[in-house]
């Protein structure tokens, strides 16, 4: 576990300006029912931002690591996502629990093999 | 004589059956991979350095995990509370369309300031088993199934992180390994299934931009990541759709 430069304040605002965010968003969605559509050129730019801000996350969460994850070079990391990948991309509609399943059996051999060698 | 089955709903003749058949769904699976989910939100946050006061209750105030991620890895990053909020709005963007497409299918007499909290419990999982439920079911009944749909589910969230938090360090390093893993992983299979051309691109220009603005300033990598790819998507699109239409082309 790494050490945590966030101060205690910056990070309990953040908490709650992204639970006010995401709270708006959903209550939006409840009062505005029946009375928008959910389609249109500004959600299909909404969407397309999200799938981007999502891909990025996940590019950081994979690639550039921090935590636990950072001690875990980088060949078995990309291992692992090509492990789950190969298996979800059989059958994308149908495989997601087998594919995750893959994935975290990959870490765990790593995992437990990295632990006998220290 | 048709074969074909009725719809799951139809079977639903009062609401104790309506909320049952709802918490029969959500325990079937959907509730556990949401609760693995938060056992990997947990993980995730102690080994970012996060407290267990501060990572659960992001799941009670929050309860959605990309947004929950976003805002731990972009504190970390070094972002300030207003790009934060404004990711995690992003990210949560899902949930008016969920909203706006799923509360209309309720009888109008539930349809009331009582769906405002209601709103709260909703989430990926939650939204796709009420409308696959909501086929054949009476109106009347719709919103007693999606309480029972959506209430374990919640329920899970908080004592899932809090679990998953303080099994990560003092289970062999392995299972906290996989525990920290799981949440990016997820995130990783669910573009196998995009579909639209322009979240594909999207996606892919997310993932490239990342490392790029993350060198240049990781606290505001992730925001501009979001919105050069995603308009860059967006605008790619809508020049091949012009491109489409126009004179001459063959359709």
């Amino acid at each position: 576990m790494i050490d945590n430069p966030v101060s205690a304040h910056v990070a309990w605002m953040a908490l709650a300006g992204a639970a006010l965010a995401n709270y708006a968003c959903r209550a939006a969605g409840a009062l505005f029912s029946g009375r928008v559509r959910a389609e249109g050129e500004f959600f299909k730019w909404v969407t397309a931002v999200t799938y981007a801000l999502m891909a990025g996350l996940t590019a950081r969460l994979l690639l550039l690591p921090s935590g636990m994850l950072g001690e875990v070079p980088l060949w078995v990391r990309l291992l692992i996502g090509s492990a789950a990948m190969g298996v979800m991309l059989t059958n994308p509609a149908r495989r997601l629990v087998p594919a995750l399943a893959t994935g975290c059996g990959v870490t765990l051999i790593y995992g437990f093999w990295r632990s006998g060698l220290t | 004589m048709s074969t074909r089955a009725l719809p799951p709903g139809s079977s639903v003749h009062n609401r104790r059956q309506a909320f049952k058949l709802g918490v029969r769904w959500a325990t079937h699976a959907p509730m556990w991979v949401l609760f693995a989910g938060m056992l990997g939100v947990g993980a995730l946050g102690k080994s970012q350095g996060f407290g267990d006061v501060f990572v659960v209750a992001s799941s009670f105030f929050i309860f959605a995990q990309p947004g929950q991620i976003v805002m731990m890895d972009m504190l970390l990053s070094g972002a300030a509370a207003v790009p934060v909020a404004l990711a995690v709005a992003l990210t949560s963007a899902r949930f008016f369309a969920m909203g706006v497409s799923l509360f209309p299918l309720l009888h109008k007499r539930h349809r009331t300031w009582r769906i405002v909290p209601a709103a709260h419990m909703l989430s990926m999982t939650t939204w796709a088993l009420s409308m696959r439920g909501f086929e054949g079911m009476p109106l009347r009944h719709r919103w007693y199934f999606f309480l029972g749909v959506c209430i374990p589910c919640w329920v899970v969230a908080v004592p899932g992180t809090w679990l998953g938090f303080h099994l990560a360090g003092r289970v062999p390093e392995a299972i906290t390994l996989t525990l920290v893993m799981l949440n990016p992983l997820f995130f990783l299979l669910t573009f196998a299934d995009v579909k639209a051309p322009i979240n594909r691109w999207a996606a892919g220009l997310g993932a490239l931009l990342m490392p790029l603005f993350n060198a240049i300033d990781s606290g505001t990598s992730l925001l501009l990541t979001a919105l050069v790819g995603g308009t860059a998507a967006y605008v790619l699109q809508h020049w091949l759709d012009q491109r489409g239409q126009s004179p001459g082309e063959r359709p």
